[in-house]
């Protein structure tokens, strides 16, 4: 074996052995001051870019929509004297919308101690499908809280802090599990993600009964997350693969890489 | 401290500019293809600290278990300089098209590493390796990188001729 070639492998071993060790064996709390200072280099720059990247992506959206506006234009004044008159309607749609609220324990904004954070990175390879936020340590964010949009739709939950920025780990993270039950049937589940495609509640009792449609909110059973917070609506039902369970496709609220700005639940 | 510099750089891209501009899952790997173009340029040894740092600051930005990158970024850049020694020419465009199929292909088996890795570490916990195929455009993502390759390449190598970083160390068959 040449010696070159002998000394490359050698090198590669040893490099590729350590990483194994560091991957298993995670030392966290010892790699975490260089991660911390990284972090704060980096935090001012990551938010730049995402901004960035934000204005340049809703520039080029507007250079592409001009043509269409013309016609949009028209669209529009139409579909304002239609809606003006559905204004009326909707008032009595918003008493009871109120009164289904509180039928579904739908969680109100106001009860929480919200903190506002933008987003400022996403997760470029969708293994662990999360973001990264703005806040952090020093504005009293903790691993496991809650992060939801501003109609009290859940997104997911904090996963790791830094000083100024924390990783919040998406309901589509096949990493995270939040207590979830049907609000129609009461059924009760775990959602977890299924590897960026998309969410699963799982573990429902084959006794419980789940219908396409439904709606699923938290049942804050695990104590970290609130109940009532909306996560989405079932799409299909099956069975688990080993037949012992219910499960089902969830649809989220919204589209997660389309997040500007968040709110951690702080209590 | 340009190397890393532009390490450092290309991750906060990676992470906070392109995912905006592209789909979930499909984001272009500039970290892998900076390593990839400098491997390719000075070879595995050479290139072994810069693949390291890369890798590890990728692993720190994306919040991952420090190691996953950079295990996969030093096995890609073997592979690559193995491959750039055996099969790229001194001609242009044979070797700027060469170079194109093994970015693409330094980008696929880098994806099929972390998932392998991030996967491992959960214990595979109802994950088969027959899901990576419905790995979420594991294609795609390949595709911009030899994309990106293809717009940054005349750039990186004017830069990189300028800095004068890397000489040429490529056997001519």
């Amino acid at each position: 074996m040449p010696k070159k070639f002998s000394s490359k492998i050698i090198k590669l071993a040893v490099v590729l052995a350590i990483c194994l060790v560091l991957v298993f064996f995670d030392p966290r709390g010892l790699l975490s001051p260089v991660r911390n200072f990284f972090l704060e280099i980096g935090y001012p720059f990551q938010k730049v870019f995402y901004g960035l990247g934000r204005d340049m992506d809703e520039f080029f959206s507007f250079l592409g929509s001009i043509g269409s506006m013309r016609n949009e234009n028209a669209d529009l004044i139409r579909e304002n004297n239609s809606l003006a008159s559905q204004v009326a309607a909707l008032q009595e749609v918003k008493s009871e919308n109120n009164m289904l609220r509180q039928q579904l324990s739908l969680a109100p904004r106001n009860k929480y101690d919200l903190e506002a954070s933008l987003v400022i990175g996403q997760d470029p390879q969708s293994l662990g499908s999360w973001i990264t936020i703005d806040k952090g340590s020093s504005e009293g964010i903790a691993v496991g809280m809650p992060v939801i949009v501003s109609d009290g739709i859940l997104v997911g939950k904090i996963s790791a802090i830094g000083m100024h920025s924390a990783k919040v780990s998406l309901l589509t993270d096949s990493a995270t599990a939040v207590d979830v039950n049907d609000s129609e049937t009461g059924a009760k589940g775990i959602i977890k993600g299924a590897y960026g495609l998309g969410i699963i509640m799982d573990m429902v009792s084959q006794s419980d009964v789940l219908n396409v449609g439904d709606t699923i909110v938290t049942s804050g059973l695990s104590g970290d997350i609130p109940s009532g917070l909306l996560v989405g609506k079932i799409q299909e039902v099956r069975l688990s693969p080993d037949k012992l369970f219910q499960q089902a496709i969830v649809m989220p609220r919204l589209r997660y890489d389309n997040l500007d700005m968040v709110f951690i639940i702080k209590r | 401290m340009a190397s890393f510099v532009a390490l450092f750089f290309s991750v906060i891209i990676q992470t906070s500019l392109l995912p905006v501009f592209f789909p979930v899952g499909s984001v272009p790997d500039v970290v892998l293809i900076l390593i990839m173009f400098w491997t390719i340029r000075s070879g595995f040894e050479k290139n072994l600290a810069r693949t390291v740092m890369g890798g590890f600051l990728l692993d720190i930005f994306s919040f991952w278990p420090a190691g996953i990158n950079i295990f996969s970024f030093v096995t890609v850049s073997f592979l690559v300089a193995w491959i750039g020694k055996r099969f790229l020419t001194s001609q242009l465009m044979w070797r700027f098209f060469l170079m194109l199929i093994v970015i693409f292909f330094g980008g696929l088996i880098n994806s099929i590493i972390t998932f392998v890795l991030w996967n491992a570490r959960a214990g595979f916990g109802g994950v088969s390796f027959g899901s990576l195929s419905l790995y979420p455009n594991l294609f795609w993502k390949s595709l911009f990188d030899a994309v990106l390759f293809m717009l940054v390449y005349w750039s990186l190598d004017r830069w990189d001729r300028r800095s004068g970083q890397n000489r040429r160390i490529l056997i001519v068959r």
